[in-house]
């Protein structure tokens, strides 16, 4: 539009996009391109040892060839079971928070301030501190269950292999449900405030404006949120890490992509890693699991939009 | 008009309830922080959660000192100040080349930019790592700052472009006509009107710099570059059994950041909830 000069001049808006375009390139999609090609080769990363091409084994080890394929269909079975919690208690329990925030008349935006503020610590930091509350003996959590009488739920939460992985997403959602009630709320307020007053009027309860008239003018962004759970699953890896360990214990009940990954890729596995390689198309397949649903999300949000 | 009847009152009690225990569920580990950071390690363990019977302010001084946070601290700030500026630099530059200047290649530019919102940077971290390894930059800052800025551009880029576009057209006519270049407009004219984008975009990246474990965990080897949450991790490893100390370490890495929040809530929630949805 201004670029209107002559000569070399007329170029020089090029120089104003190398800095973004240079890092972009170099550290985002390179290494993204480079991540399929490796997923081909059998190599331990060391410079100058022999790197093979050995087409689609790293691929057939994860599938079906154990140990890599217990270990991989273990940590995907907890990643759907993480995602089934987090539509319970991510997406759910936000979804019911943002409702309780519009039908109460005052201190919402305070209890919105509260209910988001742990979204602005590192998820790492959030880790380390309830480790400390989390722990059997000393922690703050049992201590207080055991002071109002509730002795018998003074668990060993991050001890025990069946109670793991839900205390380590309970954490996670501690977090992060400001998110999903920011989301949700946003959208309860686009409802049409005639529409349920209308409603009112003919007669009809709270539940009864939220399940005929909210919920279903809400539901795209509700997909849009689930969408992300399934996503936010694969991409659990800190909370995991600092509260169980890059071994994902006890005995592995917390083990998710996101950890079994990194040990693939830093070690860890024991001496049958063949690293590389293997990390590589671990990557690859998650990739390929989390995009289409994405995708989709995008989709179903885009043609619901058009028709509210 | 809700409160037209009785037992509608009621009700709105009962979601004030609901709504105080959630909030006192968030609370509850963060005060057991702040008593726990000045208790005495044994208080600690016969008092886990209850008013400190005395004020060990010494911990922080532990903490900060002989722990290292001093140094974490400084590590954090120097490697979040570095990269949301350019962060901020790359991409408001590329923002606006591509809002508002035509040339063939720019619909291609702009789809390689928002291609990236739905590639997550950490699949490919083995690349990259080998990628810094072989540049040199491993137990570097300058690795954190490069990834960073890379992985920030689609979203910066994508939400810039945006407000650049709404920037009505007769400003920019004028100011060339003046005799104004591409730079002048850039920096003089069209930068300051989208203030509101460029904030949302700091924010984002600042929090996400400073609160990122992964990249530094796999990164940084040597303990006096580390940022806050690995030094943190170093620091568990170390004094496992000191909780107090540990406490206090929480306090210093979690309090400067809800400070923060609590005065600027509004642009907190605003950049974080857009640039969580790319």
């Amino acid at each position: 539009m201004y670029a209107g000069r002559k000569g070399l001049g007329r170029y020089s808006f090029w120089l104003m996009l190398v800095p973004a375009l240079l890092p972009y390139l170099v550290f985002k999609i390179y290494p993204f391109i480079n991540s399929i090609l490796l997923s081909f080769y059998e190599w331990n990363g060391v410079p100058g040892s022999p790197k093979t091409w050995v087409g689609l084994a790293n691929y057939a080890k994860f599938l079906y060839q154990p140990p890599f394929s217990t270990m991989f269909w273990r940590a995907l079975s907890h990643n759907f079971i993480v995602f089934g919690l987090l539509l319970m208690w991510s997406t759910g329990l936000g979804t019911l928070m943002a409702w309780f925030l519009t039908q109460v008349r005052r201190g919402s935006s305070f209890y919105k301030g509260i209910i988001f503020m742990p979204n602005t610590i590192s998820i790492a930091v959030t880790g380390f501190l309830w480790s400390l509350l989390l722990n059997p003996q000393f922690g703050a959590v049992n201590a207080l269950l055991r002071k109002v009488g509730l002795d018998s739920l003074a668990m060993p939460w991050l001890g025990d292999s069946r109670l793991a992985l839900p205390t380590v997403i309970a954490v996670n959602v501690w977090h992060g449900l400001g998110f999903p009630v920011l989301i949700a709320l946003a959208a309860m307020l686009s409802v049409p405030k005639d529409v349920l007053e209308a409603a009112e009027v003919d007669g009809a309860n709270r539940f009864t404006q939220f399940w005929k008239i909210t919920f279903p003018i809400i539901l795209p962004n509700l997909i849009n949120l689930m969408a992300l759970n399934f996503s936010g699953a694969f991409g659990l890896f800190e909370i995991v890490f600092v509260m169980q360990g890059a071994e994902a214990g006890p005995f592995y009940s917390t083990d998710l992509v996101g950890t079994l990954f990194y040990r693939t890729a830093f070690g860890g596995m024991g001496a049958t890693a063949s690293g590389m390689g293997l990390g590589a198309a671990l990557a690859v397949v998650t990739f390929l699991i989390v995009i289409p649903v994405s995708l989709i999300a995008t989709r179903i949000q885009r043609r619901y939009s058009v028709e509210v | 008009m809700i409160w037209r009847n009785p037992r509608l009152k009621w009700a709105a009690i009962g979601f004030h309830v609901v709504l105080i225990i959630y909030a006192l569920i968030v609370m509850f580990p963060l005060i057991t922080m702040l008593f726990g950071s000045v208790k005495s390690t044994r208080d600690l363990f016969v008092n886990p959660f209850g008013w400190p019977s005395e004020f060990m302010w010494s911990n922080y001084v532990r903490a900060w000192k002989e722990a290292n946070f001093a140094i974490y601290f400084k590590n954090s700030l120097y490697v979040t100040v570095i990269s949301t500026t350019t962060i901020i630099l790359a991409s408001s530059m590329a923002a606006f080349v591509l809002a508002r200047i035509k040339f063939k290649l720019n619909a291609w530019i702009h789809g390689l930019f928002i291609a990236g919102l739905v590639v997550p940077s950490r699949l490919a971290i083995i690349p990259l790592f080998l990628l810094v390894r072989d540049l040199g930059l491993m137990n570097k800052h300058l690795a954190l700052i490069l990834i960073y800025t890379g992985g920030a551009m689609p979203f910066a880029i994508f939400l810039l472009t945006t407000f650049f576009r709404q920037v009505p057209n007769e400003l920019a006519e004028a100011a060339t006509v003046e005799g104004a270049g591409t730079w002048t407009i850039y920096w003089r004219i069209m930068l300051p009107l989208v203030r509101p984008a460029l904030a949302t975009v700091a924010i984002f990246e600042a929090l996400h710099a400073w609160n990122d474990f992964f990249f530094p965990l796999i990164f940084l080897r040597s303990n006096k570059l580390m940022t806050v949450p690995v030094g943190l991790s170093v620091f568990f490893g170390e004094y496992a059994t000191d909780w107090a100390t540990l406490f206090a370490a929480l306090t210093i890495s979690i309090v400067p950041v809800i400070v923060l929040f609590i005065f600027m809530s509004r642009q907190f929630i605003a950049g974080l909830t857009q640039g969580a949805v790319k």
